[in-house]
């Protein structure tokens, strides 16, 4: 008898809903396949579990409006709630079924995205009942809270359109807010797009249960307030506004932005700055060096003027608005090869930390170049270190720097560099689409050089304001980081605007760049540095031994299997960390170094005592040489240890 | 029809409801009993707490206090059941616009298990109202029919109308009575029905409460209210203070109305009984005819004045 109508009233929701509810799911369906195709022929491709965050995000909070509209909103402000309520039903059977309709819905649309997305993952998402599991609980959470949400809000008649704006103002300010962690908190922390599609391990139980709490909350609330007061708030409330609901509307209103205000005072910090008296700076373009002692203050004048002399122009050049401001700090704990970069938010601007007094003029270009990396990122919304752009700015900041200095010597290292890396590199090298890949195999300094060089070409064959302009289209704009921007971004790319300019399409650009870059090597002081260079590859080795043991090993081998290795005191690196099932960019801080003077013995690095069974390392090789600033990769592994 | 277990118990009994609004006392101790078969008009101006009485009688609002039961169950538990055997017209009907009298139908069967397709078509039929047509187009007089229509094929034991015929027209009023009166007598259905409109009350009710203030002010036939309550009148030149129509008056009746005009003056008075016949009169004073309008007016009027006046005060 609980339930009696109840089959009826679910008949009537269908019939009333159901054509709605098609073209919604059709609308859903073609936009899920629309991001997924575009996605795949993107410049860059997302996993698809990240493309079906953003369905998440931005397609199922509509969904989910439209059906609290229809289902909920429509009843109540067109009075049909009276009927009902006379009918042999009780009323919270009317509502019962109207929430468990829309979850149901919503969530099927939700469920039905996620098995796409399962069924378009490849090996590279490794998808696996974990992962699946964590991407379940976490969908259903937001979509159970976002349903929840608009259930309420849906009892609030014209007053729900408010409802909405202040719940977007509270999040967005929640996101803005420095003091608050979205990354920690509640949906924030399941949409999370640093991890969605990657968290494989850890089931996010505060979060899932904080989602859960809010949702239940603004449940109970929509099921309340149809109750209240035998039904007659809900009466109110399904009144147009009048003029004296528009008032306390605007006082509520003022209210919150006064409190936002006062709150976005307090965290208007003042930007971040140097505190020491041991600093010297230039107001225009902005930048700052950190010098500690008074003795250091002529070197660091010297730098300081040779950033001055590198941003000046690069402003003017680009048409850069506003620029953040760079800093450099002096940190002698650091080597004369280490620098230290921090990003911070735009107003904080760029700083690097590096031990810059006993820099060579090399040594220098590499900082320069760091520095003007950074303050490109900064003023380009962060997003040009995505894979097809990635080598272009590494390549522009390199070229640009070294434009400015004009050291032949530079040049000549930075070539024969970029053509040693290419005995480590599978042709055609595409630097657009495998820069991750590239830079991983023969290490960022080399992948920079392999850029660098492809803008030299570029520049002799196209002209030095061909390479302003692809800087200025592809480098400049500012996209920001949120889901729109990356929506936008996508669309851009820089496959059309290079052929605009080169005439020639990416990919054929490469081509005749690695056939002028291999015609290089006999510039003679190309020939003689290269000569100089170990063609050896490092070699992994994961075995178990006799006693049971897991051993991870490294060795030596030359390029050329009939050649012998001639290492003339080099020193030799391993490096390996441990990584995740997910190939995703290596970020080495936790990674685990072994140095060795260089032989041919089979065994020269050991890292048996590191990894179990079955972890996953990568592993990588590096020669350091006195020839070259910064060492040599010649051997990158991603292994599973036997 | 369905099986009646509740045997002779009133279709309506409300013992001392209160309820309450916020601040504002809607009812405030309201009584009164409906007997099988019979037509109960309530009469009541407007916010004298009709609504809010047929509000409880429906389950959809909750007493403060007192007791609704219905066929001599408490509506708080066993609304459902109760329900079932009741057929409702609210004041403002308010269907899915997007549905025609036949989609109604096919809707409401599924909550009503005496539902009479047969029935339904019917009384569709002679109210003319189009089968296929969608509701959202119908006027406010063709709507209160389509209610009236569905609320008897329920095949309701009691059939609850919420001031249904304000704002229809002549006919379609008379229409609607018509099948309610018909209803009444024929099937022996209980009739509960709220409306300020005397006239309705004249046509169909026969027994009548009258509310004021949350409270029942009248409860009784429509022939004891007219038989009860008298107005005598005497013209200004054979009027003198303190005249009254006769000592009888002091001991039996209760004053509800006194007024003076140039003319005339006149005294509507109350009595506990029926008014005494053949007593005879001051000089210069006579009994004046009131019609039920005059008689409801007087009524709630002088109920208004009693409360505000504390006592009754002879001229």
């Amino acid at each position: 008898m609980a339930l009696a109508g109840a089959p009826t009233l679910l008949k009537k929701e269908f019939r009333e809903h159901g054509l709605s509810m098609l073209l919604l799911s059709g609308g859903f369906i073609i936009t899920l396949l629309l991001a997924h195709a575009q996605n795949q022929q993107a410049a860059f491709t997302m996993s698809p579990l990240q493309v079906l965050l953003l369905s998440i995000t931005l397609v199922i909070p509509l969904i989910a409006f439209i059906m609290g509209n229809r289902l909920i909103a429509t009843e109540y402000l067109g009075h049909t709630r009276q009927f009902v309520e006379s009918l042999p039903i009780k009323p919270l059977v009317f509502l019962i079924i109207k929430y468990l309709l829309g979850l149901f819905f919503v969530s099927g649309l939700a469920l039905a995205a996620i098995a796409y997305a399962c069924l378009l993952s490849d090996s590279g998402d490794a998808l696996d009942q974990g992962l699946l599991n964590i991407v379940l609980v976490k969908v259903l959470c937001v979509v159970f809270f976002i349903w929840s949400v608009v259930f309420c809000f849906s009892f609030f008649g014209f007053l729900r359109f408010a409802l909405y704006v202040m719940l977007g103002v509270v999040m967005v300010t929640l996101i803005s807010y420095p003091g608050f962690d979205q990354r920690e908190f509640g949906p924030f922390a399941l949409l999370d797009q640093t991890v969605f599609a990657f968290e494989r391990d850890q089931m996010p139980i505060k979060a899932v249960m904080q989602t859960l709490l809010m949702g239940v909350v603004f449940t109970l609330g929509g099921f309340l307030l149809p109750l209240m007061r035998d039904g007659s708030l809900i009466e109110s409330l399904a009144k147009p506004v009048n003029r004296s609901n528009m008032v306390v509307l605007a006082v509520i209103g003022v209210g919150i932005l006064a409190t936002l205000g006062s709150l976005f005072e307090k965290w208007d910090a003042p930007e971040y700055n140097f505190s020491s008296d041991h600093v010297v700076s230039v107001v225009d373009p902005p930048v700052s060096i950190l010098y500690l002692e008074p003795e250091y203050e002529g070197q660091s004048q010297q730098l300081l003027e040779s950033m001055r002399v590198l941003i000046m122009p690069l402003q003017q050049t680009l048409n850069l608005e506003v620029l953040p401001t760079v800093r450099i700090a002096l940190d002698k704990g650091l080597s004369e090869t280490d620098l230290n970069d921090i990003r911070f938010g735009a107003a904080d601007g760029v700083l690097v930390r590096a031990n810059y007094l006993q820099y060579d003029s090399f040594s220098m270009a590499v900082l320069q170049t760091n520095a003007v990396h950074q303050l490109i990122q900064a003023t380009s919304g962060n997003r040009r270190t995505f894979e097809p752009y990635h080598w272009l700015i590494d390549g522009f900041t390199r070229w640009w720097v070294e434009e400015n200095l004009d050291e032949e010597a530079h040049r000549t290292e930075l070539l024969t560099r970029a053509l040693h890396s290419l005995d480590y590199l599978e042709e055609p090298i595409d630097l657009a689409n495998n820069w991750q890949w590239i830079a991983e195999a023969v290490s960022y300094p080399s992948a920079e050089a392999l850029a660098y060089t492809a803008l030299v070409f570029f520049e002799q064959r196209f002209g030095r304001d061909a390479v302003l302009e692809l800087a200025n289209i592809v480098l400049v704009p500012n996209v920001s980081e949120d889901v729109f921007g990356m929506v936008k971004d996508r669309s851009v790319g820089i496959q059309s605007p290079f052929s605009e300019i080169a005439g020639q399409d990416l990919d054929s650009f490469f081509t005749d760049w690695q056939q002028w870059l291999l015609s290089q090597q006999s510039e003679p002081a190309i020939a003689s540095l290269l000569s100089r260079l170990p063609r050896v590859k490092g070699i992994a080795n994961s075995e178990t031994s006799v006693n049971g043991v897991h051993e991870l090993t490294g060795r030596y081998q030359a390029m050329d299997s009939l050649a012998q290795v001639q290492f003339a005191g080099f020193m030799c690196d391993m490096q390996h960390v441990l990584i995740s099932p997910f190939d995703y960019e290596i970020a080495w801080t936790s990674g685990e170094h072994e140095t060795q003077a260089c032989d041919s013995s089979d065994a020269l690095h050991s890292a048996s005592s590191y990894y179990a069974s079955g972890d996953r390392v990568f592993v990588a090789f590096e020669v350091q040489l006195d020839a070259l600033h910064q060492a040599l990769r010649v051997g990158a592994y991603r292994l599973v240890v036997e | 029809m369905q099986s009646d277990a509740s045997g002779g118990l009133p279709a309506i009994t409300l013992k001392n409801v209160h309820k309450r609004y916020g601040s504002l006392q809607v009812l405030d101790g309201l009584s009164l009993n409906v007997e099988r078969g019979e037509v109960y008009g309530l009469l009541g101006r407007n916010g004298a707490g009709k609504s809010t009485t047929i509000r409880l009688l429906m389950g959809i609002t909750q007493a403060d206090e007192g007791l609704v039961s219905l066929f001599g169950e408490d509506i708080r538990h066993a609304l459902i059941p109760i329900r079932q055997r009741i057929g409702y017209v609210a004041q403002e009907q308010h269907f899915y616009p997007w549905m025609s009298p036949k989609a109604l139908g096919n809707f409401l069967k599924g909550f009503y298990p005496n539902w009479d397709n047969q029935r339904y078509a019917q009384l569709l039929q002679r109210f003319e109202l189009p089968l296929k047509r969608k509701s959202a187009v119908f006027s406010g007089g063709m709507k209160a029919k389509l209610a009236l229509s569905v609320a008897l094929a329920s095949k309701p034991q009691l059939l609850i109308l919420d001031e249904p015929t304000a704002g229809m027209d002549p006919v379609a009023r008379r229409e609607f009575l018509d099948l309610v009166r018909e209803e009444a007598t024929q099937a022996g259905t209980s009739t509960f029905f709220s409306t300020h409109l005397i006239d309705d009350i004249e046509s169909i009710a026969s027994r009548i409460g009258i509310v004021e203030n949350g409270k029942t002010i009248y409860d009784g036939s429509l022939q004891a209210l007219s038989q009860g309550v008298v107005a005598y009148r005497i013209d200004s030149e054979n009027d003198f203070p303190d005249a009254l129509p006769g000592e009888f008056v002091k001991q039996a009746a209760q004053v509800l109305q006194h007024a003076q005009s140039p003319q005339h003056r006149t005294l509507i008075l109350k009595f506990a009984d029926n008014v005494p016949a053949d007593v005879p009169l001051n000089l210069g004073w006579y009994a004046h005819p009131m019609s039920l309008e005059d008689i409801f007016i007087a009524v709630v009027a002088g109920r208004s004045q009693g409360r505000n006046q504390g006592q009754q005060k002879w001229p």
